[in-house]
């Protein structure tokens, strides 16, 4: 996760861009990767689950269009591994544990395909070692103090802010409290803020308060209405004057 | 605990769950990080509340002024003729709101009130958990929405109006395949909106610790009554106890208060048409669903599988942890039966002790039947779990088929 830590830290507030594996199609998920790896510090690939439970509509609608289209685990991390070489910007996994629970030996494939680790959102801290990966762990905003210092500490690459509660794709506001909840992360690990970011103007307000943002409904909308995910992502580098 | 101690045993003496949910293997507390703060609030409250002599006494009369406990034991006569074997049935049937549900419903209903809940939310797959949520939910003063796969709000039209007689708002579920599981996911994504002020009512045994020992907690009023009607007025012990697995909720509260005793555990799921089927422990891997981590039926790639069942209630591809643990130390054994078998013993048990049950415990009653052809003279005690009533227009269509 060294590399994850580093492309954070060399180019804030950074972006990690989400994308679900297989779509628009298994075929042309390749291209997408790429192209993404270009805009964006990190990627975080998605491995498609067909019961998404901390997923807001966007993302169930496309669980259902990449599984309906044939993705598997294996041929997602399959991809990975064949674009390895053009990617420009370090990749992690993100998907539920019944999934990567399913793959054998999640350890080599991952190294294989040059992953950097998971985000798995049902994987809870007590039970961090189950699959053998290094984990970002991802604290809420209702989580108490002594356990989100656990969960920093323990936490690998970046740490994940969830900024509200619900599911993935809900409006998010910068609160005297979600500002609070951002600073006390703070520490050696970069802390990413996600859930909900969708425009410039919020990754420019957040950006004091921590090391960048993750962006993902805003750009699976864009892969499921047939957009293009690398003008998504330039578009909500905030500019100099938004800032 | 004595390490010589088979599991079965240590499960007798109440070693499960554990002091992190589990279950041996499974069970445990799989949820995204928003939901451990209300669960372990859960957690503390309602171990507090189990302990607490006013909630206790609280509950006692509630489950007999409203609910009408105890229930009835019924020796089947007829039956028992007909089979072979002595057959009692737990009247569930009898209970308000016409199903076991109605135990953990009320249970959990003046837990909530007693955590400050604002209001409470629910699934609910042949919609029997929704009514009896609604039910209790009028009683102790409290809102109440319910989630309810779209595929199920048609199959059990006459309970959607009866939820929504009771006060509840009924909110149909299109999402992933439009049965209990999405009311589930459903139900878990309006909790992690409002964690703190929002009580989510589940209705099975089935969830992130501590939901399954929490229904079952509730749900042993069936095995305990069941267990000292027949020691007080049937002379003795059954061989046998069977139950319908779904998510198990029925089939803990009977099986329970047995597990120390010589009697033989039968779980009864889901066959379907034998093809397609919701026969979780027959067919299932060990896998982590909805919060737990239990025996589910998916794919190789560990996506979760549609499933059959002529009974929405029995539509699940997973079941409660406690179960999949029983069926690994071998202390339950766990069968199927299809929907036709379901079907013919339903018009058994209609035609020959005038009771109309629920396509769910009919179920159990074909199981029953299995275990009565194996034993013959056999005792066996079957759980009741509900009554038909809701499943008429299905009935009718099987019959107009036929
Ligand atoms: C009458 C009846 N029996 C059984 C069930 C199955 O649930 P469980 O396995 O939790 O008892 C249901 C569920 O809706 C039901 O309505």
């Amino acid at each position: 996760m060294r590399r994850v830590t580093e492309a954070i830290r060399a180019n804030p507030p950074a972006i990690a861009a989400y994308v679900l594996g297989g779509l628009p199609t298994p075929e042309r998920f390749a291209d997408v990767l790429v192209r993404v790896s270009r805009e964006a510090d990190v990627v975080e690939v998605g491995i498609p689950f067909s019961d998404p439970m901390a997923d807001g509509v966007t993302l169930q609608e496309a669980n259902v269009a990449a599984l309906g289209a044939g993705a598997t685990p294996a041929g997602i991390l399959r991809t990975i591994r064949q674009v390895r070489d053009r990617l420009e910007a370090p990749v992690v996994v993100m998907s539920y544990l019944n999934p990567l629970l399913a793959l054998p030996n999640l350890p080599g494939q991952l190294a294989a395909a040059g992953v950097e680790g998971c985000i798995v959102p049902d994987l809870p801290l007590e039970d961090a070692d189950l699959l053998g990966v290094p984990l970002v762990q991802l604290v809420a905003p209702n989580t108490p103090d002594d356990r989100a210092a656990r969960l920093v500490a323990a936490s690998r690459g970046f740490v994940y802010a969830v900024t509200a509660c619900g599911t993935t794709g809900g409006a998010v506001g910068i609160t005297p409290e979600m500002t609070r909840h951002l600073r006390r992360l703070r520490g050696p690990t970069p802390v990413l803020a996600g859930f909900g970011i969708r425009t410039a103007g919020q990754v420019a307000t957040l950006a004091p308060h921590c090391d960048g943002v993750v962006v993902g409904s805003a750009l699976v909308r864009t892969l499921l209405d047939g957009g293009d995910p690398a003008a998504t992502l330039r578009g909500l580098r905030p500019t100099r004057s938004a800032a | 605990m004595n390490a010589t101690l088979s599991l079965a045993q240590r499960h007798a003496a109440g070693a499960f769950p554990d002091e992190r949910g589990r279950y041996g293997p499974f069970g445990g507390r799989f949820v995204p990080e928003i939901l451990v703060p209300p669960l372990e609030r859960l957690t503390t409250a309602a171990t507090a509340a189990l302990a607490d002599d006013g909630y206790r006494a609280d509950l006692t009369r509630e489950l007999r002024e409203v609910v009408g406990r105890p229930t009835a034991m019924t020796p089947a006569r007829r039956l028992s003729e007909a089979w072979g074997a002595e057959i009692f049935l737990k009247r569930e049937d009898l209970a308000h709101t016409g199903a076991h549900k109605i135990n953990a419903a009320l249970g959990q209903a003046l837990l909530a009130r007693r955590m400050g809940a604002a209001r409470v939310i629910a699934e609910t797959g042949a919609g029997q958990h929704g009514v009896a949520t609604a039910a209790a939910c009028a009683r102790v003063g409290l809102p109440c929405v319910v989630y309810m796969g779209a595929k199920d709000v048609a199959r059990q039209a006459p309970n959607v109006h009866r939820m929504r007689l009771l006060g509840a708002e009924v909110r149909p579920v299109t999402a992933g395949d439009a049965t209990l599981r999405s009311a589930i996911d459903e139900a878990l994504r309006d909790w992690v909106a409002d964690p703190e002020g929002t009580y989510y009512l589940l209705g099975s045994a089935v969830g992130p610790h501590p939901y399954p020992w929490l229904v079952r907690e509730l749900q042993r009023v069936i095995g305990v009554e069941a267990r000292a009607q027949l020691l007080r007025d049937h002379g003795g012990l059954p061989d046998h106890a069977v139950a319908c697995v779904g998510g198990g909720s029925n089939a803990i509260g009977l099986f329970h208060p047995f597990l120390a005793d010589p009697v033989a555990l039968h779980g009864v799921e889901a066959g379907g048409t034998g093809a397609r089927h919701a026969a979780t422990v027959a067919h299932g891997r060990p896998g982590v669903l909805h919060g737990t981590r239990s025996l589910l039926l998916q794919d190789a790639h560990g996506q979760i599988a549609d499933t059959h069942s002529v009974s929405a209630g029995l539509d699940y591809p997973g079941v409660g942890p406690e179960h999949a643990l029983l069926a690994h130390s071998g202390r339950a054994t766990y069968t199927a039966v299809t929907d036709t078998e379901a079907l013919e013993a339903h018009a058994e048990l209609c035609r020959l002790e005038g009771i109309l049950a629920a396509l769910e415990s009919s179920h159990a009653l074909a199981g029953a039947r299995k275990v009565a052809t194996a034993h013959p003279g056999s005792r066996i005690l079957v759980g009741l779990s509900g009554r038909g009533d809701k499943d008429l227009a299905t009935l009718m269509e099987v019959a107009c088929a036929a």
